[in-house]
């Protein structure tokens, strides 16, 4: 195998349109993974796609094009519900495979992947991969250090849901007018789309999660784009708590409300015997956390004395693949987890951002699903 | 040794261990090389009560206990400096390697009966502070003799008592293990800033510039008396004495230990020169890149040049102390797989001769000519 990989891209939406194919139009992205084909359902939008972004094939059917190129990675960014399919289809041609967020709508879906995974022998990389940007292994070092203690709660915040009003939505051509509604149906919602980050980073830094119960309702119960209006499936207002194996609890949110002036989207605040560690400010392109503060006190009274006051921070630049023209494009942790598969391929070595933490994030927010509809609180069956 | 893992005993279950010692070795990343195996302490509970929180696997009120009975391969000296050197003597004698955290001992003749006895009895000894690992000063070393700052005239260094020790953390708390008493600080033999704290700047200059040839001091003790929780202390160690060194051929400096005020820095010092200065980490006052330079700059709080340090990775990066953890690893490098060390006695009897020769200057009122090197 060259070190330049053939990949081709499912699903040509919003995600895609704005992140995905900008990024890897670059010129030092093509040095590692070159784009040779397309699929959307939607046929103008693949064509149109692969001619916008100089892709030699399209597509409207995953089996199709993998029966008729050549390709050693393929990309899922369909809606979430068609990832469990597109990415078994690709599995079963021998494919690595990247699956955007959230990697299935259910447990059982995930456990079927990865199993099909191994049984294949592929790489499979799942977003958003935290442990890719420097602050997060430190504040795991942080916390497992134990300079903040024992951590008792902590919050996670990440707020916004709703899609009707993007650019890519609100045009005429076929590559503005993706339809939003799947955000709506089941097997979506805020918690797979949006609170995702918030528990991607939560468990890279606190470890696997035993127990979550959540409340949850609709709070706008009927979803209006273009002239089509849907009746929601899944509820839009949800708070989540999480205990973690280590005994700390935390909330988790998905709700489509205003946005906070003080706190950063994405953040999170944890908080131990001996002090606290909170999130400062947060790139808001990729999600990554740029900027913690840890702060001693309370708790053991002098013990947190050591801890003091320190400010930790990190440029974007500090990811390696951030640089140049992908610090002016969006979704650039879709292009820094597509390139850490890359290496992972290249290097024949795990990935991280791997998929046994993001199938425990996913059998979180089924858990959070269960426990809103039955009011129990709900014990998960996997780790990582 | 079991499986090549290091068997620990700390000793001293005071502040050093409380803030360092024990906190980094007891991350799991260390294990498949040191493990604590034991802690002593001379109050009652202290050993039993920090074992506890640490998962140390023995304690014990008595030293001799702990070197007879407790299973370990090296100790760590986490003792008041004046008793270093009788407890070194103990465990080499037992046949055990030793990390002494500074200063090694309080005297040349020490700390020559330590050597010689170490090599008798084929331990390995390792001498806190560590400062020749550190690669900003072999930068200011490579930029002094490169000719950066024309012809070096003289440096300075040094570092004041204040109240560190009684403001300290673990001393001002209500159990066992946080009313750890700073009076030894104040006392002879050990106490006093230059073996507590000066003796950083001299590892740095030494280190920078080499070893000294004559000193001459005037030393003293200005603070009579010193409070904690309540109770006034006596001191009789000097906490204040102004040292000057000569390298030989009109290269000079001045190192002070001193009970407050300060005009250089612990860790880093200044060095004069016919073509600029080099002052902390600036050549005239651009800053010195190094290697490491990028890791030290990340590094919250105080900026004291550790994640430099090789083995200042992960967690390690976020608990106190880290050059002492650094020290000890060293230490357990060493035994494992022979790997030598640049913290070594040869370099820490340099410093200690130093501040003794300093000392009997300042009685005698006579220059001083060192005797060793390293």
């Amino acid at each position: 195998m060259s070190n330049i990989l053939k990949a081709a891209l499912i699903g040509c939406g919003s995600v895609s349109q704005r992140g995905v194919l900008p990024h890897l139009s670059c010129a030092d992205a093509k040095e590692r993974v070159q784009l040779v084909a397309v699929v959307d359902a939607v046929a103008e939008r693949a064509e149109q796609s692969a001619a916008k972004f100089g892709v030699e094939r399209w597509f409207t059917n995953t089996a199709d094009m993998l029966t008729k190129t050549g390709v050693d990675l393929v990309l899922v960014i369909t809606p979430i519900q068609y990832h469990f399919e597109n990415a078994m289809t690709a599995i079963a041609a021998g494919k690595h495979v990247y699956v955007q967020k959230s990697m299935t709508a259910t447990l059982d879906e995930a456990n079927r992947l990865l199993a099909a995974r191994d049984a294949a022998g592929v790489k499979l990389v799942a977003a958003p991969g935290f442990d890719l940007f420097p602050t997060t292994p430190q504040m795991r070092d942080v916390v497992g250090s134990g300079l903040i203690g024992k951590i008792g709660f902590g919050y996670t915040y990440a707020w916004g849901f709703g899609h009707e009003f993007e650019g890519v939505r609100s045009g005429d051509s076929a590559l503005t007018n993706i339809n939003p509604m799947w955000y709506y149906r089941k097997g979506a919602g805020p918690l797979p789309d949006v609170t995702i980050y918030s528990l991607q980073l939560a468990t890279s830094i606190l470890g696997p999660v035993r127990k979550v119960t959540a409340l949850g309702n609709k709070m706008t119960p009927v979803r209006t784009w273009r002239d089509q209006t849907i009746e929601i499936e899944v509820e839009d207002n949800v708070v989540l708590l999480m205990e973690f194996a280590s005994g700390a609890i935390v909330t988790g949110v998905g709700a489509d409300t205003g946005h906070s002036k003080r706190n950063p989207w994405g953040g999170l605040g944890l908080y131990g015997t001996h002090g606290s560690l909170e999130i400062t400010d947060v790139d808001s392109a990729t999600g990554y956390p740029l900027a913690f503060n840890v702060f001693g006190g309370g708790g053991w009274g002098t013990y947190g004395r050591a801890v003091g006051n320190r400010n930790y921070a990190e440029p974007l630049t500090a990811q390696k693949y951030m640089q140049g023209e992908h610090l002016e494009l969006e979704e650039g942790h879709l292009y820094v987890d597509i390139m850490e598969l890359a290496d992972a391929i290249v290097e024949d070595r795990a990935p991280n951002a791997g998929g046994e933490q993001a199938r425990h994030v996913v059998e979180i927010i089924e858990c959070a699903h269960k426990a809103i509809a039955t009011g129990q609180t709900q014990v998960l069956t996997t780790t990582f | 040794m079991t499986n090549n893992v290091i068997r620990l005993g700390v000793v001293g279950a005071g502040a050093i261990a409380q803030r360092g010692i024990l906190p980094h070795l007891s991350q799991p990343d260390v294990g498949d090389r040191v493990i604590l195996q034991a802690v002593c302490d001379p109050v009652q509970g202290r050993a039993e009560a920090a074992a506890q929180k640490y998962g140390v696997r023995r304690a014990f009120t008595h030293y001799e206990d702990l070197l007879a009975d407790g299973d370990v391969d090296a100790v760590t000296l986490a003792s008041p400096i004046g008793l270093h050197f009788e407890q070194g003597k103990q465990a080499i004698q037992a046949g055990k390697h030793v990390h002494f955290n500074k200063t090694m001992t309080t005297t040349v003749a020490e700390a020559d009966e330590l050597i010689e006895l170490a090599k008798a009895k084929g331990v390995k000894l390792v001498s806190s502070p560590g400062e020749a690992l550190r690669p900003v000063h072999h930068k200011v070393r490579a930029l002094i003799r490169d000719g950066a700052i024309g012809t070096p005239t003289w440096a300075a260094c040094g570092a004041s008592f204040g109240t560190y020790h009684e403001d300290e953390q673990f001393r001002t708390g209500e159990d066992v293990l946080s009313t750890v008493n700073p009076a030894w600080y104040f006392r002879k033999p050990g106490g006093g800033p230059l073996y507590d704290m000066t003796v950083y700047s001299l590892h740095v200059l030494t280190t920078v510039l080499g070893p000294v040839q004559r000193v001459t001091a005037m030393s003293a003790t200005r603070i009579k008396e010193r409070e904690f929780r309540g109770v006034a202390y006596p001191t009789d160690a000097h906490d204040n004495t102004l040292i000057l060194l000569d390298w030989g051929d009109g290269l000079f400096g001045l190192a002070y230990g001193t009970a407050a005020g300060g005009v250089a820095g612990m860790r880093l010092g200044s060095y004069f020169g016919t073509g600029g200065a080099i002052i902390g980490e600036k050549l005239n006052g651009q800053p010195i890149s190094y290697d490491g330079y990028d890791l030290d700059h990340m590094q919250p709080g105080w900026h004291e040049q550790q994640w430099s340090l090789p083995h200042v990775v992960g967690p390690h990066r976020h608990i106190e102390e880290q050059h002492v953890y650094e020290d000890i690893m060293q230490l357990v490098d060493w035994v494992r797989e022979d790997k030598p060390t640049l913290a070594t006695a040869e370099h820490a009897r340099h410093v200690i001769d130093i501040i003794e020769s300093a000392y009997r200057a300042a009685e005698t009122g006579q220059t001083q000519t060192l005797t060793t090197t390293f």
